[in-house]
């Protein structure tokens, strides 16, 4: 469940703000003045993350003028900076990609990770283009990010590229059918399809969407996958085999307000052997499940495996996709974690810090 | 001493993760958060007792754009222990401050264990967001009509917990009996 914020019911400062104590901050109701002060940090009861937020939400159509000029400003705090950075790659509009474009030659390592990332969730060609250009000598840990925005854009533009994860770095779990138990794969409900439509916005992850949406339950959770409207039909999955594409996006409900976030982005490759590779990321290039498919005159014929890392639940899908239709020959998933999860490592409590740094 | 006479009956223990970044200017509100929560817990005869310390030195979470990164963040990272996993990023983008399931998991290793709190999204909720999500995880839904309830769904929550919600606090599994003092 999600803990959301308000203002107090008597902060308002301009006659205009009322807060809608159910769903927390409403856009509609706080003036743009106000949430500009507060980005500014004029406002001591409303955060300036949290008025990015509201800003976002809001229906004024120049706002990401607005996010462009925090990001721009190398005196405003690197956070903020970041989150300007992440709300534009959310907006899915040229102006904005635009701006993430421009931005690309910021020095501060941690906001041009951040812009590069958003530009892997919503660039295009240019975008690519200008990202194949950088310098060669990026810190680790934004050559990283470079890596894998490349990689979602030549996906979703269909042209070669970068490629995360390479080859080298797949490896699958196998599922242990005695330790397992059937995934529920169904049609999804057309109100529960408008539902999730509506929760990932416009263009979601730069791609538009049908509608004809697929079910995955397991125990109390619940997954959409949403296929690119680009394949959704028979005909068009023949493009699989000769380019990449982002073939759809998986969705997972929330399950406490039956609200979907975007959850998976599955990448197709075509390989040498006529096969197509099938890699499902999490929005962050962490690669979670993945397998091979191939294409006949009946479909496209997957097989998908969870990827052997921390935490990793077996997972074993096998299938057809044709004509807009998912005919599931098996869907089982592990009970337990098949590797130990990473251990985050032990830090002293601030006072005993503080007291080793005075003796 | 009211924590001492607590931890004689039904307690908790924390794990508190904070993801690399997080300034350490931040740890004084997280303190006064803890203390917030511990007041509250109280009021139902719940402790919070053993509170350790983590960081995730990977990049990455710090600030949480999707809300399914927080489950990747669950599902790829643990801390020994029989406590509940707190993982303390900067902020998550959207509407949210805190993200918990409900209930959360009792095998540290199953799905969903842990819950998330946007540190300096909250701002001054940080202790109300850390009590709050840790309600849920421990098994209380949201209080629409509540609202100086705890476990009121917008921040700022109330700060009364009543004794039905700790009735059902005190089932989950992470809830410890009393210590040998």
């Amino acid at each position: 469940m999600t803990l959301r914020v308000r203002l107090p019911e008597d902060s308002a400062l301009e006659g205009v703000t009322r807060i809608d104590g159910r769903f927390g901050l409403d856009p509609d109701r706080v003036s743009l003045a106000r949430i500009r002060r507060a980005i500014a940090g004029g406002d001591a009861e409303l955060p300036a993350a949290r008025a990015m937020t509201l800003l976002f939400d809001s229906d004024f159509p120049n706002k990401h003028r607005d996010f462009e000029k925090v990001l721009a400003d190398d005196a405003a705090p690197e956070l903020l900076r970041r989150v300007a950075a992440a709300y534009l790659g959310r907006m899915q509009t040229p102006e904005a990609v635009e701006i993430l474009v421009q931005q690309l030659d910021i020095r501060d390592e941690l906001v041009l990770s951040s812009v590069v990332r958003s530009l892997g969730a919503s660039g295009g060609r240019r975008a690519l283009e200008t990202l194949d250009a950088l310098e060669r000598d990026l810190p680790a840990s934004v050559y990283d990010e470079v890596v894998v925005a490349r990689t979602f854009i030549a996906h979703r533009i269909g042209v070669e590229g970068a490629e995360r994860p390479t080859s080298s770095e797949i490896a699958f779990i196998d599922v242990d059918e005695r330790c397992s138990g059937k995934l529920g794969v169904m049609a999804a409900d057309r109100n529960d399809t408008e539902l999730c439509l509506r929760a990932l916005g416009r263009r979601p992850f730069g791609i538009e969407l049908a509608e004809n949406a697929i079910q995955v339950r397991c125990q109390r959770r619940v997954w959409l996958f949403l296929p690119n409207h680009l394949y959704s039909t028979h005909s068009a999955l023949g493009g699989l085999a000769s380019h990449r594409a982002i073939l759809g996006l998986v969705a997972s409900r929330v399950q406490a307000t039956g609200l979907y976030s975007l959850a998976y982005v599955l990448l197709a490759t075509p390989l040498e052997d006529g096969t197509i590779r099938v890699v499902a990321t999490r929005t962050n290039g962490q690669m979670t499940f993945g397998g091979s498919a191939r294409l006949d005159e009946r479909g496209l014929h997957f097989s998908l495996r969870a990827a052997a890392r921390p935490g990793a639940f077996a997972i074993g899908v096998d299938g057809t996709w044709a004509n807009g239709e998912l005919r599931v020959e098996r869907a089982v998933a592990g009970f337990t974690a098949e590797f130990p999860r990473n251990r985050p490592e032990r830090e002293l409590p601030p006072a005993v810090q503080n007291a080793r740094r005075v003796t | 001493m009211t924590q001492l006479k607590l931890l004689e009956g039904k307690h908790i223990h924390l794990n508190l993760v904070r993801v690399a970044t997080l300034p350490t200017a931040s740890l004084p509100l997280i303190d006064a958060g803890l203390q917030f929560m511990r007041d509250v817990y109280a009021e139902v005869g719940i402790g919070v007792g053993r509170i350790l310390r983590f960081n995730v030195p990977q990049g990455g979470y710090e600030i949480v754009v999707d809300d399914d990164i927080a489950k990747d963040l669950w599902d790829s990272w643990s801390a020994p222990g029989d406590a509940i996993d707190v993982f303390l990023c900067l902020v998550i983008v959207g509407n949210a401050i805190g993200e918990s399931p409900t209930p959360g998991s009792c095998d540290k290793d199953g799905k969903d264990s842990g819950v998330l709190v946007g540190v300096v999204d909250s701002g001054a909720y940080v202790g109300m967001s850390i009590a709050h999500e840790v309600g849920h995880y421990l098994g209380l839904e949201h209080e629409n009509d509540l609202p100086d309830n705890l476990m009121y769904p917008s921040a700022p929550t109330g700060d009364r917990l009543y004794g039905g919600q700790g009735g059902v606090m005190k089932t989950h599994c992470f809830m410890r009996n009393a210590c040998a003092l």
